[in-house]
């Protein structure tokens, strides 16, 4: 129930932020659109198994921790890329980053955090063994580079898509 | 005061955009490599044209501020998207690089 | 914001779409150009943002995000087109 609410008011705020205006009859327009789209969307999609209201609000608390978070990453990897940059990049490489089975959700969220953070670029993934291919600027030790990435999974994303 | 304040903060960003936008061409001029070149656009395709869309915070202007949030959201979803399949496709066409 | 912030960054911006077109040129491979390509739609992104914030014209920033989405869509049919070798595989 909250989760449907939540994707009614986050799209309602999109339509208020296109239309740039905060007009009752703007309000109503954004609010019905949402639900429709929110409601044909629900329709399309094969039932999930109901998540309780705890469990919704449990990865919400987790939400600012991952905008946060991926934010903090986004400059760390942003420092480090001015550096090679600048100069030559020490030694790029591939390097696969294990995440075991998850969900799609799970994949594209962390998809986006990887894409996002200049430092990491995703090249495949491979949804049957639950694994991302990644390219880093910095490969001659890639455990290094995957506990790092795990460690920031694991702070970050995990309590909101697990 | 505010208005000093959110000028003094829009110039910032304004500079720290424009500045990563400078670094990511060098970047792509320089670095070896499609992967490389990647890393360098997407300093400009993700951090940078945000900074620049935040810096509307000077104009005061709300519909300005309300468009350059859209601008933002609709970034930060898609950037990752383009470079993920320029990479995709490198691997596809025979990239010299093994998985470690 | 004021014309002496935003006139100085127009005029950086648009020399580095100069620079942007000399990478473009320079690509060894149809991906780098189309790395320099990408590059180069951010930059008019950011131009065009720059323009709205100096005339205080808000609806150049709906072009800007026409404009980025528009470039999404470019750059993925082309990797798509490019990874499977073309329309006869």
């Amino acid at each position: 129930m909250i989760g449907i609410l939540l994707r009614v008011l986050a799209l309602t705020g999109l339509y208020l932020l296109i239309v740039s205006s905060t007009k009752p009859g703007d309000i109503a327009t954004g609010v019905v659109l949402a639900a429709l789209v929110v409601a044909v969307g629900r329709r399309r999609r094969e039932a999930s198994a109901p998540t309780s209201a705890r469990a919704t609000l449990r990865r919400l608390a987790g939400v600012p921790a991952l905008i946060g978070g991926t934010l903090v990453d986004v400059v760390t990897g942003s420092a480090q890329v001015i550096r090679c940059c600048l100069r030559r990049p020490p030694d790029p490489g591939l390097v696969w980053l294990p995440t075991g089975p998850t969900s799609p959700a799970s994949f594209a969220a962390w998809g986006i955090r990887l894409g996002i953070t200049p430092n990491t670029v995703v090249v495949d993934v491979d949804e049957e063994r639950g694994a991302v291919l990644v390219h880093v600027l910095d490969a001659h030790d890639p455990e290094t580079v995957r506990d790092e990435q795990m460690a920031s999974y694991r702070r970050r994303q995990q309590r909101v898509f697990p | 005061m505010i208005s000093v304040v959110l000028d003094v903060v829009g110039g910032l960003l304004l500079v720290v955009g424009l500045g990563l936008m400078t670094i990511a061409l060098v970047g792509v001029l320089r670095m070896p490599g499609t992967y490389s070149k990647l890393h360098a656009q997407s300093l400009a395709t993700g951090p940078g044209v945000c900074c620049v869309l935040a810096s509307s915070v000077a104009t005061e202007n709300a519909a300005t501020i309300s468009y350059a949030a859209v601008g933002i959201v609709f970034t930060v979803l898609t950037a990752p998207v383009a470079s993920h399949a320029i990479a995709r496709a490198a691997r596809r066409r025979g990239a010299p690089a093994e998985p470690r | 914001m004021t014309a002496l912030v935003a006139v100085p960054a127009l005029v950086w911006v648009t020399l580095l779409v100069v620079v942007g077109g000399l990478a473009l040129l320079r690509g060894e491979d149809v991906l780098q150009r189309l790395i320099a390509l990408d590059l180069l739609a951010v930059l008019v992104v950011a131009l065009l943002a720059l323009l709205s914030y100096l005339r205080d014209v808000p609806h150049y920033l709906d072009a800007a995000v026409a404009l980025a989405l528009l470039s999404l869509v470019a750059t993925v049919a082309t990797a798509r087109y490019l990874a499977t070798g073309g329309p006869l595989e």
